[in-house]
């Protein structure tokens, strides 16, 4: 589960929603939530705050496309 | 099973945060809980007891946290109490409106190879929510004891502690991690066995292969050691060939797919019923983005107008009952027994006056706490969190640093303790050093009775105003230590979880009000009354003093008073009430009590007639119902029942403060009860937590800011009241 979440990343066309993502895993958003944040925890994913009032063009995160949690305003993003 | 003959047997109980742990907790142990210290560790664990079927079953609530990784202290904590005090059961409380998140713990929890029994936990909400679950299969794929339980209600409650105590078995190798990691652990273990005893040695080779430093260590420096870890090196790297990636990734991976399955093959959920649901539809308003911050003020502030109002009748009548007629009790006894004339100023103007003093805010504090009580277990706070999370962000902090601060308008103490909850150090510190400036309860008798006595009309907002100058003080204190101590220090990561929202059990609500009120009434049996006597006592050394001013208390605090003349109080009763309010806040209140009460003129009692005076109290508790109700139903919009009556306290204290302070000194002294250092209980925690620099740093630092704040609070009262 984990190393598909990884590979989804990897291969991000673009920014995608957490129920999007959650959807494409087949997984409740709040299982994706506990799995985004254990592998923030192992260091594979960092957490990037504030990201939701920006527009993705002029966010220039500059490791790949982070996806943009719709329910907190924050955003993943491969280390 | 193995019980300890004093406890019976001893069941630990885990859960993710917001499951309904601590619901379970409270209706299965009722009053009967300690919070004790834990053997070895600096944390506490609260334990309680349940007397059930001849016999008793010790209860032990585990922090909630969403794994055992080990990656916070509430995650460690959680493991170590299993892996070390060897529960005889574990009871794993898990959301069945969420249970595939829930269950990701209840796989770690079996990994220990503790007995477990799973609750499946808020069913009838799970059920609301047309999500089915068949809990004989769980039981049998998980090969657990499942039990369906409503923890508000008390269902399932016993029937779960009955199969935890007498059905539950070891079952640690519930997940399969492949062929290859199973060869690894299969060959390590006996060696892992060998070294470190019977306990958990699956979980303890897992942990090896992973390379968690805490199970490296564990090992010990026998050269038998040395060998493990490099065999276990070896291993994880021949893992890692395989798979690509490395252990810790692949043995969470494993555990989330198995987790996942389980959930699949036992969670079936109605076409129809997934529709956004009523805690959806309210965290549309209450966490909205811009609406959130003002409902969040909006709130607190309500709950400071309910605390200080709605108790001023209660406070009136205690003060009246232990000030009035059984301080003329005592008085009268002691006078028709010919007792020395010291013995009844001790009594009456050291020991009542201040203890009684206190005593009357206990009103004051169970209506504050019910109403933090109320928010938090209705799912309210972490909303609070979660409104604040961006405030918080500009300080480099996040959401959850906001829940010790919450903690600390309780008591600075816990607030403090929670810090531990955070991450990373910097966050723990910063945190910390933020809670002394959330007004605890303790501060509140003193702006009770300074804002009866000089602001009767606006005191709930004086008071409300006290304590958002608290936070805006927290803010900028975080921001001028981010650009300054912790300029290069980088943020912590968090995932804020918003638990569902739920009405509040009323016994839940009770234990809650009661466990931190009651900790007000043992200090006022034992700290302030001690204090009290102390005060008493310097007051009237050296022996045979006329003038309170001439004693040794009087001229030890006159000489400092003039440091407090700027602020407008340079008096040495001020000071002197404000240096015992170190060892706790209430003692401000206590030792103002003796020293203007007790400098008062001694009366004669009346002579005591035992039923008028009873029934002066029963009538007088009457009145004092009779007027919270109406003050209650007066916050209603378009509902006056009060006339012109002020709802405030107006005790004998309050009239003689009135001679002593003016308007603008009286601001300043509240705005330097608010901010100046923290009581010994909250500077000793500051340095179990942190060391004795920063508790020294928070000392100091506070004082400089209480000071600077009264002066300037002082200068503009005194401009803009006149006075």
């Amino acid at each position: 589960m984990l190393r598909q979440l990884l590979t989804l990343f990897h291969n991000a066309p673009g920014p995608m929603s957490l129920d999007l993502l959650a959807a494409q895993l087949d997984l409740e958003p709040a299982v994706l939530e506990g799995m985004l944040a254990e592998l923030v925890r192992m260091g594979r994913l960092e957490r990037i705050e504030d990201r939701a009032a920006v527009a993705c063009a002029a966010c220039g995160h500059g490791n790949g496309c982070p996806y943009v949690m719709t329910n907190a305003g924050a955003c993943y993003g491969l280390r | 099973m193995a019980s300890k003959a004093d406890t019976g047997p001893v069941v630990a109980l885990a859960g993710n945060p917001n499951a309904g742990k601590s619901t379970i907790f409270n209706a299965l142990t009722g009053g009967r809980q300690h919070v004790g210290n834990w053997p070895g560790k600096t944390v506490d664990v609260t334990s309680g007891t349940v007397r059930w079927d001849g016999g008793q079953v010790t209860l032990v609530d585990l922090p909630g946290t969403y794994s055992l990784s080990a990656h916070s202290l509430e995650e460690v904590i959680a493991r170590d109490f299993i892996l070390e005090e060897r529960p005889d059961a574990a009871i794993v409380v898990a959301d069945a409106t969420n249970l595939e998140r829930n269950l990701y713990l209840a796989a770690q929890v079996l990994e220990l190879g503790v007995p477990v029994a799973l609750a499946l936990n808020m069913m009838d909400r799970a059920e609301a929510e047309g999500i089915v679950i068949d809990v004989a299969l769980l039981g049998r794929l998980l090969g657990v004891p499942v039990v369906p339980t409503v923890g508000g209600r008390r269902q399932g409650l016993l029937e779960l502690l009955r199969l935890a105590v007498s059905e539950a078995a070891p079952h640690p190798k519930v997940v399969d991690y492949g062929y290859e990691m199973e060869q690894e652990i299969a060959a390590l273990q006996p060696q892992v066995a060998a070294l470190l005893g019977p306990n958990a040695p699956r979980y303890a080779t897992l942990k090896l292969l992973e390379g968690d430093k805490l199970a490296l260590q564990a090992l010990g420096a026998a050269p038998e050691a040395a060998a493990l870890r490099q065999q276990a090196q070896e291993a994880a790297a021949r893992v890692q060939a395989v798979y690509g990636d490395d252990v810790e990734l692949l043995v969470a991976d494993r555990r989330y797919g198995f987790v996942h399955g389980l959930a699949h093959q036992v969670v079936e959920r109605r076409a129809g019923l997934r529709q956004r649901s009523l805690t959806d539809r309210i965290d549309d308003v209450v966490a909205h983005r811009l609406l959130g911050l003002p409902i969040f003020f909006l709130l607190m502030a309500l709950v400071f107008k309910l605390t200080a109002d709605v108790s001023a009748p209660f406070v009136d009548w205690i003060d009246a009952t232990v000030n009035g007629v059984l301080a003329n009790w005592v008085a009268a006894g002691l006078t028709a027994i010919s007792a020395p004339a010291w013995l009844l100023s001790l009594l009456v103007e050291g020991v009542m006056a201040g203890v009684g003093g206190v005593l009357m805010f206990l009103p004051v504090l169970l209506i504050l706490y019910f109403c933090l009580a109320l928010l938090e277990d209705s799912g309210y706070m972490a909303r609070a969190a979660f409104v604040m999370d961006r405030l918080m962000h500009v300080l480099g902090l996040h959401g959850k640093s906001f829940i010790p601060l919450i903690v600390g308008f309780g008591c600075n103490v816990p607030g403090i303790l929670a810090t531990r909850t955070l991450e990373n150090r910097r966050d723990r510190i910063l945190t910390g050093l933020m809670v002394p400036l959330m007004s605890c309860a303790a501060r509140l008798p003193v702006y009770v009775i300074f804002a009866a006595a000089f602001f009767p009309q606006q005191a709930s907002a004086v008071i409300f105003g006290l304590y958002l100058l608290g936070i805006v003080l927290a803010v900028l204190t975080g921001l001028l230590m981010r650009r300054t101590l912790f300029a290069k220090t980088s943020d912590s990561l968090f995932v804020l979880e918003l638990p569902a929202y739920r009405l509040p059990a009323w016994h839940g609500l009770r234990i809650h009000m009661w466990r931190h009120s009651e900790e007000f009434v043992r200090k006022a049996a034992t700290l302030i009354l001690a204090a009290s006597v102390v005060v008493w006592a310097l007051l009237n050394l050296p022996i045979g003093v006329e003038n309170t001013e001439d004693s040794v208390f009087g001229r030890a605090a006159g000489a400092v008073a003039p440091l407090f003349a700027p602020l407008g109080f340079g008096t040495w009763q001020a000071t002197g009430s404000l240096a015992t309010g170190l060892v706790a806040k209430e003692v401000v209140v206590s030792s103002m009590a003796v020293i203007y009460l007790g400098d008062e003129p001694a009366e004669l009692p009346e002579p005591v007639d035992l039923a008028a005076d009873l029934r002066t109290i029963v009538v007088g508790f009457g009145q004092a119902v009779v007027d919270s109700v109406r003050i209650v139903l007066s916050m209603i919009p378009g509902v006056n029942l009060l006339g012109a009556e002020a709802a405030q306290a107006n005790t004998g204290l309050s009239q003689a403060l009135q001679a002593q302070f003016t308007p603008a000194s009286a601001l300043a002294f509240l705005v330097f009860v608010l901010l100046y250092a923290p009581c010994v209980a909250a500077m000793g925690a500051l340095k179990s937590e942190f060391g004795a620099k920063w508790m020294l740093f928070s000392f100091f630092y506070l004082l400089a800011l209480a000071w600077i704040a009264g002066f300037v609070t002082y200068q503009a009262a005194g401009w803009l009241l006149g006075a």
